[in-house]
C-alpha cells in the first residue's frame, strides 16, 4: 500500500469519528467503565428463542428473548434468562424501534443487563444495543472474537472529544473479558462537582436532633466518561436539625452493589417533613 | 486476509449519474478493524415476501403517496428547560422544519410538510393508535434503560398490497405501498432533562436536537454510521450538539420522499465490490469528499456486490470496507447458522461447495428474522 493511500485511509478512518460535533442522539454512548456500573448482571449466553406480544393494553408489541447463561460475570441469575425490548412483530404489523438488538438465533452473546421491574428473571440492555456484544469464531484463526454493539470499542478515561479514543471494532473475546473484569475491580469515584437529583425516601430517628436520611436518585447522572449514577440508586447521609431546618450531610452512594463515598450537603426549608423532599446533591 | 485496496475518485456533476466503476476495492484490515459497521444512512425496512423493502408515510392514500405527515404533542413536559431558550412547542416544530427544509445547493430535497394536530393526553407509546404523539411523561419504567435518552416507536404495516389493519379508535389503516408507517410514537426519557437555551447546560440534553433526530425515525430513516448526521445514534456528555442535518440525512430523506428537484440535484454513484472477481454482499462503501476527507455518506453492497450511492455535486473518494469475520451472509439472511462450535458454519452455499447452511432466496434480508 502506498504511503498517500495509507493517509487517505488514516483520514478517512479519522474522519468518521472525528467528523464535527456530535449531533442529535438517542443514546449517551457509555464506557465500559459506565456499563459495568450500571449493569445488575453481566453474563456470557447464547439465544435460545424470541416471542413477540402484545402488551396487556394493546398498546404496544414487546419482544422477549430467553437467553441460555453459560456463564455469570457479574452478579447470579437462573440459569435461563429474558431479555425484554420494546418492538417486534406479529403478523403484518412491526413495530421498530432504533436502538434496539436484532438478536441472532443460537448467537452467543456478552450481555450487560439491568433488572425490568416488571418480572424477576426478566432483564433489559443497559443503553439498549450498547448492552449487547455479539461473540463469534473466526473462520481463519477460530478465535473467538467479540462485536462492539457501536462497531468499534470505546475505552473510556478520554477528554474532550472522547471519540479519538475509538478502537477496533472487533477484539479477541478473552482480552475483552480482561476489560470487562479490570472494570468491575474499579473503585467508583464520584468526581467533585457532580450534580446529583435526588429524592428523600426515609429519615429515622437517631438521636435528638438527628436522623439517618435514604434517598434515592431520580435522573441518570454522568458525571464524566467513567462514571454513571443511574437513576434509583440509594444515596445514604445523615441530617442534623439547625434553628430549625435540616442540614443533610450525604455521605455515599449505591450503584447496584457497590458503594461509593460522597461528600455532599443539602439544606432543607424549616419545618420540612423529609421524606418525599427534593435536593439536587452537588458533592465536593 | 484481503490486501488489495483501492481508492477511487469520482466527480459527479449536476443531474449526472456516474457510470459503472466496474471495480475491485478492499481495504487493509485495520480499516476494517476500526470502521462503523453496516451503518449508512439507512431507511427502516420491511420483509415483503422476501425482499426487503423501505417504508414510508402513505396509509390511506392514493398513490402517489402525499408528503404531510401529522404529529401531536403532549404539552406536559415539565423535565423541560426552557430558562433562556424557546417554548417546548417552538423547539419540536423548528426540528420538524429542519426536514420540511432539508436541502443541497439551495434547493429543497424533500416534498415532505409536516401538520400540528391536536395536543394529545397520551402519554406512552400506542403502536395501535395511529396517532404521532411526542411525549415526556413515558410512565414505563422499562422503556429506558440507563443511557437511553429518547426512542421512536414506529410501527408499519407490510405484505403484498393492499393490506390493511384496524386503529384502536375502530378506523381502518390501508396501505397501499409493500410497507407504509401507520404510527410512530416519540417518547423522551421522564428521567432526563432537555433544554432549549442556545448553549445546553451541563447535565441537560438539547431538546431540538433530539427532537430533530427521532423525527428522522418517525419519517422511516434509521441510524446512521457517520458521527456528522443528526442520525448518529450516541452522543457523548459535554458536547454541544449541532441542530442541523447533514448531507447525509438530507440524502436519507430525500431518497424516501424526493422533491422534484432530487434527481436533478443529485448524483448516484454505482458500482461493484468485488474480490477474487465475485461480488461482495454487504461492504461497507463510503463516500469521502476528496478534498476535506470527510465522510458524507455511505451505503452497503447487494448481494452481488453492487451499489448504488446518491451523491451531490462534487469530487469523492470512494471506500469499500470488507465486513468479512464480523458480520456473514447468514447473518442478514436469517440462517441459523449463528455461533455454535459444531454447527454449520455461516456461509453461502452458491459459492462455497463445503458449505450445509440452506440457501436463502433472495439473500438481502438486513434485519435477518430475529427483531
Amino acid at each position: 500500500m502506498t504511503a498517500k493511500i495509507r493517509l487517505a485511509c488514516l483520514a478517512f478512518a479519522l474522519g468518521l469519528f472525528l467528523a464535527g460535533p456530535v449531533r442529535g442522539t438517542t443514546l449517551v454512548r457509555l464506557s465500559l467503565d459506565q456499563l459495568t456500573q450500571a449493569s445488575s448482571n453481566v453474563l456470557l449466553g447464547h439465544v435460545v428463542s424470541q416471542v413477540s406480544q402484545w402488551n396487556a393494553g394493546h398498546t404496544e408489541i414487546v419482544t422477549f428473548t430467553t437467553v441460555s447463561v453459560d456463564q455469570n460475570v457479574k452478579g447470579n441469575t437462573p440459569s435461563t434468562i429474558v431479555v425484554e425490548q420494546l418492538g417486534g412483530a406479529i403478523g403484518h404489523l412491526h413495530v421498530k424501534v432504533p436502538g434496539t438488538v436484532h438478536f441472532f438465533q443460537a448467537a452467543k452473546y456478552e450481555l450487560f443487563l439491568q433488572h425490568a421491574p416488571s418480572q424477576a428473571s426478566t432483564y433489559l440492555l443497559v443503553g439498549m444495543m450498547q448492552g449487547a456484544y455479539r461473540i463469534y469464531r473466526d473462520p481463519r484463526t477460530r478465535q473467538e472474537r467479540v462485536v462492539s454493539p457501536e462497531g468499534y470499542f470505546y475505552q473510556g478515561a478520554a477528554t474532550g472529544n472522547s471519540r479519538a479514543a475509538s478502537a477496533p471494532a472487533t477484539v479477541p473475546l478473552a482480552g475483552f473479558q480482561q476489560q470487562v473484569s479490570a472494570a468491575l475491580a474499579k473503585p467508583i469515584v464520584i468526581p467533585a462537582g457532580a450534580q446529583i437529583p435526588l429524592i428523600v425516601r426515609t429519615a429515622s430517628f437517631n438521636g435528638v436532633g438527628r436522623v439517618l436520611v435514604e434517598a434515592q436518585t431520580v435522573a441518570d447522572v454522568y458525571p464524566n466518561r467513567n462514571v454513571v449514577i443511574p437513576a434509583g440508586s440509594l444515596v445514604d447521609g445523615w441530617g442534623s436539625q439547625v434553628s430549625g431546618r435540616w442540614i443533610i450531610h450525604w455521605t455515599s452512594l449505591s450503584i447496584g452493589n457497590r458503594q461509593a463515598r460522597i461528600t455532599a450537603m443539602s439544606r432543607a426549608v424549616p419545618g420540612v417533613s423529609l421524606p418525599g423532599e427534593r435536593f439536587i446533591a452537588v458533592t465536593r | 486476509m484481503m490486501r488489495r485496496e483501492l481508492v477511487l475518485r469520482r466527480r459527479i456533476g449536476r443531474g449526472i449519474q456516474a457510470r459503472h466503476l466496474g471495480w475491485a476495492l478492499v481495504a487493509i484490515g485495520l480499516l476494517a478493524s476500526m470502521a462503523a459497521l453496516v451503518y449508512a444512512y439507512n431507511h427502516e425496512q420491511d420483509d415483503v415476501n422476501g425482499s426487503p423493502v423501505s417504508t414510508r408515510w402513505c396509509a390511506n392514500q392514493a398513490l402517489p403517496c402525499s408528503d404531510v405527515v401529522t404529529w401531536s404533542l403532549n404539552t406536559s413536559a415539565s423535565n423541560v428547560n426552557t430558562t433562556g431558550g424557546v417554548p417546548v412547542q417552538t423547539a419540536i416544530q423548528a426540528a420538524f422544519t429542519s426536514w420540511a427544509q432539508a436541502s443541497l445547493n439551495g434547493q429543497l430535497m424533500t416534498g415532505l410538510s409536516f401538520n400540528q394536530g391536536a395536543d394529545s393526553s397520551q402519554n406512552a407509546p400506542n403502536a395501535s393508535d395511529c396517532v404521532n404523539v411526542i411525549g415526556f411523561t413515558d410512565p414505563t419504567a422499562s422503556d429506558f434503560s440507563t443511557g437511553t435518552i429518547a426512542f421512536t416507536s414506529l410501527a408499519t404495516l407490510s405484505g403484498t398490497p393492499p393490506q390493511q389493519s384496524s386503529c384502536s379508535s375502530g378506523a381502518t389503516v390501508s396501505c397501499p405501498l409493500p410497507s407504509c408507517i401507520v404510527d410512530a410514537d416519540i417518547e423522551f426519557n421522564p428521567s432526563d432533562t432537555f433544554s432549549t437555551a442556545p448553549v445546553t447546560p451541563t447535565n441537560d440534553f438539547d431538546l431540538q436536537a433530539i427532537a430533530t433526530h427521532e423525527i428522522g425515525h418517525l419519517l422511516g430513516i434509521d441510524h446512521s454510521g457517520l458521527a456528522s448526521a443528526i442520525m448518529f445514534a450516541f452522543g457523548d456528555a459535554g458536547i454541544v450538539p449541532t441542530r442541523s442535518l447533514s448531507i447525509d440525512d438530507v440524502l436519507a430523506a430525500g431518497s424516501i420522499y424526493p422533491s422534484a428537484n432530487f434527481p436533478l440535484t443529485v448524483g448516484t454513484l454505482n458500482g461493484t465490490v468485488t474480490l477474487s472477481s465475485s461480488g461482495i454482499f454487504a461492504a461497507h462503501v463510503v463516500v469521502t469528499d476528496a478534498d476535506t476527507g470527510a465522510a458524507v455518506t455511505d451505503g452497503l453492497t447487494n448481494s452481488d456486490g453492487t451499489y448504488s450511492i446518491f451523491a451531490p455535486p462534487g469530487t469523492y473518494q470512494v471506500i469499500a470496507l470488507p465486513l468479512s469475520g464480523v458480520y456473514n451472509l447468514g447473518e442478514f439472511a436469517g440462517w441459523a447458522c449463528g455461533y455454535e462450535e459444531n454447527g454449520p458454519p455461516c456461509c453461502d452455499p452458491t459459492s462455497d461447495p463445503s458449505c450445509t447452511a440452506a440457501a436463502l432466496s433472495p439473500p438481502s434480508n438486513y434485519s435477518g428474522k430475529f427483531h
